[in-house]
């Protein structure tokens, strides 16, 4: 079977795009399995349009679809919260990687939907303020209202990590 | 917290990820999503009757099968018509109008209690202490803060219910969830059920009373009014029987989640948000979330939602939720009733929240009410009471 030019050069583009793609979805959700979910749907409305995207910037909208979709499934869902565990582990105190991770998972996990999808887009995928309003489709002084917060979240959350953090500097 | 701290711990923390590759499995939804598109496209052709078949049979021998037909949408009584936008294995499909169409909807001509427009900005005094027989609909607003209010709207304007007495209440799953929701306005509108761990709690809005009804284990989440006198456990096979505001001990009765047979060509999509029969219940219907092979417009998003109604007797009848995947959002349009026998009432989410009457089996839609007064970062689940 002769493989189009347009999936050709749409699976090179998925294959070359798709775990950075994962990375940000799985940095938006904490959930490997929904990110993989998103993902997909992202990369299925992307292959549908893809004459139209493929000379413009797939990727953005690929992003963009990831964002939406999240925060539409946040809305649905946002009543729920998983049940606090007791939890026998040791406090992560931040000095090797899994404390880091363990640390930081928290942290955002205590971030709104809104706060964490900002905080993501600008300080993991390096987007401005602009291109995170537009990815949020919200105003550029949303953007910068809930980075505020968000910091200010995240330091409130895990003191340990900002502590750690100031140590690196 | 520096930023570029920040950044190195995001790399950090998903550098190691790995997946399998997705892009041929992409390629070949997407290229279904395009031909489903492509046949919607065609059955909005009313001239091309000839070039459709052709175009169909060339597709996909066993495709949904278009037929010409009206607009989608139409904002006039005079000009109803019944003929559907399309046949699928048998079942007809209606066309719902889009987001910017049902602007141009007019309100129905009956006089119902619920307002045409239901402000959530209104100063409103509390329910406990401006007491009132009963609610049209009942109104909860949240926001990112996690700062919930309870909008009652009644027939002589608003009332404001405290609810902070009220806890979390966990699913069966696990999950922690809002005890407000979908289902906690009475049928009549007297009463609000709200469940939480281990029971009931039931606000009747003439006498300001709050009742307690203990459920051991079963789980409450869910719960729902059958009747103003009975309240169903859907996932504990009980129902609560409810009379003169005295609660009983549960009648036990063995009920499951009602929820409605899809026709075929809604596939495997799911049914969501409440079943609801019209008055002389002999129609029921309900929402069905993304995934009916059926066709649409031309430009709109494929595999859409769906309303279907079920007849006591024909075949079901199925509205297409029509859009973009930029103004709707999943679980767009669940059925909050019917405001006579024949029109059924879905909620359009979004940014301009609606309510949308279809009289079913036709191309006549009304817009019952908008929902208004929502700020920034605000969002809403609402609970109505029988519209007819």
């Amino acid at each position: 079977m002769r493989v189009s030019d347009d999936e050709a050069s749409f699976t090179r583009w998925a294959g070359d795009r798709q775990l950075a793609l994962l990375r940000t979805a799985v940095l938006l959700t904490g959930d490997h399995h929904r990110a993989e979910d998103l993902v997909q749907e992202a990369l299925t409305k992307v292959a549908a349009r893809w004459r139209r995207l493929r000379e413009d910037n797939p990727e953005a909208y690929a992003r963009q679809v990831i964002v939406r979709d999240n925060i539409s499934w946040w809305r649905k869902h946002r009543r729920e919260v998983v049940s606090e565990v007791e939890d026998a582990r040791a406090v992560p105190t931040g000095e090797n990687a899994t404390d880091r991770r363990l640390l930081l998972d928290d942290a955002l996990a205590a971030l709104t939907v809104r706060q964490r999808t900002t905080i993501v887009l600008r300080y993991y995928d390096d987007l401005t303020e602009r291109d995170t309003a537009e990815a949020l489709g919200v105003g550029v002084g949303t953007v910068k209202s809930q980075t505020h917060l968000a910091l200010r979240r995240l330091r409130e959350a895990a003191p340990e990590l900002a502590l750690l953090l100031e140590d690196l500097r | 917290m520096t930023g570029s701290a920040l950044r190195d711990l995001l790399h950090e923390r998903v550098d190691d990820l790995s997946m399998p590759d997705l892009s041929a499995p992409a390629w070949r939804a997407g290229q279904r999503v395009r031909r489903r598109r492509r046949l919607g496209a065609v059955a909005g052709v009313m001239s091309a009757v000839a070039a459709v078949s052709a175009v169909v049979a060339v597709t996909d021998a066993s495709a949904p099968k278009p037929r010409p037909g009206p607009a989608p949408a139409t904002t006039s009584p005079a000009a109803v018509g019944t003929e559907p936008n399309a046949m699928v294995d048998g079942t007809p499909v209606w066309w719902s109008p889009d987001s910017a169409a049902e602007d141009t909807l007019a309100p129905p001509s009956g006089n119902g209690e619920l307002p045409t427009s239901i402000d959530l900005t209104q100063a409103a005094p509390d329910v406990g202490t401006a007491p009132v027989a009963r609610a049209v609909a009942a109104v909860s607003v949240s926001n990112d803060s996690g700062d919930d209010r309870l909008v009652l709207v009644t027939p002589d304007g608003y009332r404001t219910l405290d609810v902070s007495r009220l806890g979390q209440v966990t699913k069966s799953n696990g999950y922690r969830v809002d005890p407000t929701g979908e289902t906690m306005l009475s049928p009549s509108g007297a009463a609000l059920l709200f469940p939480q761990d281990g029971h009931l709690m039931v606000y009747t809005l003439a006498t300001g009373a709050w009742d307690r009804l203990d459920t051991g284990a079963t789980p409450t989440v869910g719960a729902y009014w059958l009747t103003d006198d009975r309240i169903i456990l859907p996932f504990g096979d009980q129902s609560i029987a409810r009379s003169g505001g005295a609660l009983r001990h549960p009648d036990l009765l063995s009920l499951s989640l009602p929820s409605m047979r899809p026709p075929a060509a809604v596939g495997e999509a799911t049914a969501y948000g409440s079943i609801h029969s019209n008055p002389a219940r002999t129609s029921t219907a309900q929402a069905f979330a993304y995934g009916a092979v059926v066709p649409v417009p031309s430009g709109a998003i494929g595999n859409p939602e769906t309303v279907v109604v079920q007849p006591a007797t024909g075949p079901a009848m199925i509205l297409a939720i029509i859009g973009s995947s930029s103004d709707r959002s999943k679980l767009c349009c669940p059925v909050v009733g019917w405001t006579d026998d024949r029109t059924v009432v879905y909620e359009s989410r979004g940014a301009d929240p609606k309510l949308i009457g279809w009289r079913v089996g036709t191309d006549h839609f009304e817009l019952v009410a908008r929902i208004v007064g929502l700020g920034t970062g605000e969002w809403y689940v609402a609970s109505f009471a029988d519209l007819s």
